[in-house]
């Protein structure tokens, strides 16, 4: 739960920070029912309260409607579960009546309401309440009015405007961000991260993760064949729909691009964009939708429905983990790409050799050494399917060796990259204490410095603890620096720890110095008349090192 | 992201660009081009389906087959099992009284009956080219080619002209402790069908790859 208010040293807790923790609400138990009803579930301005979470579920609730309204439409799905359709929707509407019936039990409360003259009447009337009502209504309707399937699962569909009540603030309020702003910055600050995105950048998100996830169910469901056999019209239905979307987005994203910092030219800041990594896996999740329409006479078609999966390289936009793993990659190249270079080195030997002893005894399975490579790799990779194996005794030998040989040569990438994952998550880590340092030396952590700590714990995956222990280190840092400054020289001296702490702080100061000042200027002016002894200088110049 | 944004006085936009108006103009031609070849795309995918119904149709045709074609009375003479007796003549006006709907294809069946080869000699070939010819299936349209579907040996993903065609394949049960429990080869024209057989069933599908649409006795 966010906070407003600025946190004092003292009174630093990671849970608050992170906004895990159990904020209790501050709602007086001697309030009237009805105030005290609507404080905990509708009102949106007190934290720790329900409000939230009542709205987190309900627009659940209808997202889940509205996978089942479109499953109610597959005969061979619907008629099979009949009951359970049934169930869902009894309980559906049972949650909605109660929504419905609450808010207006507490309309009076509301304050868009409780200046009119009737309160209930003004919510009875108000768009969002009719909206309610019209996703309940059909089901009590057919109590009373025989109505027609199909008008009925029409009716049905009205439940999706429920989530008016989540998109229309978020776009009120994205209209306030972006008062006066032009539309290709407003479709920027809908695409990408920006401070005028708002709840509406973060809905477009969640709708396009929604998008990737329900693709790449429909392309994994298609390889059931009793799945397909039965829904292979709503799965061409759905992935139209879906490129669709994605095609938009693409469009959006190259025309808006140019809002960015470094993709300023309209012209070269879109072909950058365009061949940045993300936007091409854009690029591959709609383009084998167009090259099956276009090309399934020439191409795989199966191939194409499959490489549809590189859809869910889409999330990996929002994803960090992604991006450590690209620079650890990029930063640890040379080192990994030299242990490919010997393994390559090592498969080509072996399998020369392997095709060597083996090929007079078994020419069909050692037939040649493309044939010999397949071996090398399953025995160097410790895999060892035992399709192929020598037979005879210096190729068995050679075996022998290998199988050693490959553990230590396989390992060596893994490890390289399973240390060059920590190194960078210690970097990491050591950049965010340093930030944190920079932002508790003024005493305080405000709002905006704690959404930073936030993000960035969130980041690197740091738990409460582990957050709590870099506050608490830092803490004691500045306690620490701070308690140095405050004592004369020679208190200093009488303390060991003290004394090393002081010339560690001294040291630190020379080396900002060192960073801060024209270095040519200082050397001048520090020989100019003998200010600095030589030997003096020499201490300055090496500490620079 | 913590770059704080004060709201403007005013929500309005300003007035478009020429950039802005062709990036709308281009958004809507992609609209459309997405929902038109989303078309052609279900136009495809309803292909497929007909190729399914036309599959299931045999399918339905040959399992009732398989449960009547060993009975003296069948009156399809060249799909009829071996243990029909061959000088039995057809009970035509029986079968008519029974169900008079389907007279018509009874008629058919006459027709198949009075030319047809001792019931041991029946082969598929034989079978199939009344099903062609004079069965109530005789109509049957491949969605893909506006033809009578085709019987392959095999679907192929490298052949997409065989999308639409049927594929029949018999599937011989292997001895006890065999690592599969049947092998599956193509119905041939040549196979005799007097025997009771195991059939598989497949359509191919646009790109040729192959759908599983039953398995049953005939």
């Amino acid at each position: 739960m966010e906070t407003n208010k600025s946190i004092a040293l003292k009174d630093i807790d990671a849970r608050v920070i992170l906004g895990s923790a159990d904020i209790e609400a501050d709602i007086s138990r001697d309030l009237p029912l009805r105030k005290w009803m609507y404080a905990w579930m509708l009102d949106p301005h007190i934290p720790g309260n329900h409000q939230k979470a009542l709205e987190k579920w309900i627009g659940i609730l209808i997202v889940v409607n509205l996978f089942v309204l479109l499953f109610e439409h597959v005969p061979a799905v619907f008629d099979l579960h009949k009951e359970w359709f049934h169930a869902f929707d009894i309980l559906s509407v049972a949650v909605f009546t109660v929504e419905y019936l609450l808010r207006l039990y507490l309309a009076p409360e509301d304050e868009e309401f409780k200046a009119r003259r009737n309160a209930r009447l003004a919510y009875v009337v108000s768009p969002f309440a009719l909206i309610d009502f019209l996703a309940v209504a059909p089901f009590y309707l057919q109590a009373f009015i025989p109505v027609d399937l199909r008008v009925l699962r029409f009716l049905r569909l009205l439940r999706i405007l429920k989530l008016f009540r989540i998109v229309i603030p978020a776009y009120h309020e994205f209209l306030m961000l972006n008062a006066g702003r032009t539309l290709r910055q407003r479709i920027h600050a809908l695409v990408f991260d920006s401070p005028y995105g708002g709840k509406m950048q973060v809905i477009f998100d969640t709708f396009i993760g929604i998008c990737v996830l329900m693709s790449v169910i429909a392309v994994v469901m298609e390889s059931v064949q009793s799945v397909n056999y039965i829904l292979n019209i709503q799965f061409i239905i759905l992935d139209a729909v879906v490129v669709g979307i994605f095609t938009i987005e693409y469009c959006m994203r190259i025309y808006s691009c140019v809002e960015e910092p470094g993709f300023r030219n309209s012209i070269g800041g879109r072909i950058k964009q365009a061949q940045s990594p993300s936007t091409v896996i854009d690029l591959l999740a709609i383009l084998p939708f167009f090259l099956e329409v276009f090309l399934h006479h020439v191409l795989d078609l199966r191939f194409l429905r499959v490489f549809r999966l590189s859809r869910l390289l889409k999330l990996t936009r929002g994803n960090d983990a992604t991006q450590i793993l690209v620079k650890v990659l990029t930063r640890e190249w040379p080192v990994i790409s030299a242990a490919a270079f010997i393994m390559v080195l090592l498969v080509v030997l072996t399998a020369s050799l392997g095709y060597l002893f083996e090929h007079e005894a078994q020419p069909d399975k050692f037939e040649n050494i493309p044939t010999s490579i397949y071996w090398a790799v399953v025995t160097l990779a410790s895999v060892g399917y035992g399709d192929i194996s020598p037979v005879t005794g210096p190729g068995r030998f050679m075996t022998v060796v290998l199988a050693f040989i490959g553990i230590g040569i396989f390992a060596i990438p893994a490890a390289l990259l399973s240390s060059a994952f920590s190194d960078e998550l210690v970097k990491e880590r050591d950049a965010l204490k340093r930030n944190i340092y920079e932002i508790m030396k003024d005493g305080h952590i405000d709002p905006t410095e704690m959404a930073t700590i936030r993000n960035e714990a969130n980041r690197l995956h740091l738990s409460v603890e582990e957050v709590n222990a870099l506050l608490q280190m830092v803490h004691q840092d500045l306690a620490k620096e701070s308690e140095f400054t405050h004592l004369p020289i020679h208190k200093i001296a009488e303390k060991t720890e003290f004394a090393v702490e002081h010339y560690k702080q001294l040291l630190s100061q020379i080396r900002q110095l060192g960073l801060l000042t024209d270095a040519e200027k200082f050397e001048h002016r520090a020989l100019d008349n003998g200010r600095l002894s030589s030997q003096e200088l020499e201490i300055w110049k090496n500490l620079k090192k | 992201m913590n770059e704080s944004v004060e709201p403007k006085a005013t929500l309005s936009m300003p007035a478009l660009t020429a950039g802005d108006k062709f990036f709308v103009g281009i958004m809507v031609l992609v609209l459309f081009a997405v929902t038109g070849l989303g078309m052609m795309a279900l136009q495809e995918g309803h292909k497929t389906e007909g190729g399914k119904r036309n599959a299931e149709a045999l399918a339905a045709w040959m399992t009732a087959a398989g449960a009547d074609r060993f009975n003296a009375d069948y009156a399809v003479a060249a799909c009829a099992g071996a243990n029909k007796h061959a000088s039995t003549p057809p009970v035509l006006q029986a079968s008519e009284q029974a169900d008079p709907q389907n007279s018509e294809s009874n008629n058919a069946d006459s027709a198949a009956l009075h030319t047809s080869a001792p019931a041991e000699a029946q082969t598929w070939g034989g079978c199939l080219a009344y099903l062609q010819e004079k069965s109530p299936l005789k109509d049957l349209r491949n969605p893909f080619t506006g033809q009578t579907p085709k019987y392959e040996a095999a679907c192929s993903g490298s052949d997409y002209h065989l999308a639409g065609a049927l594929v029949l394949e018999k599937l011989v049960p292997t001895p006890p402790g065999s690592s599969v429990p049947y092998i599956a080869s193509q119905l041939a024209a040549t196979d005799r069908i007097g025997e009771k057989l195991q059939l598989r069933l497949s359509v191919c599908d646009k790109g040729g790859y192959g759908i599983k649409v039953g398995e049953f006795e005939f």
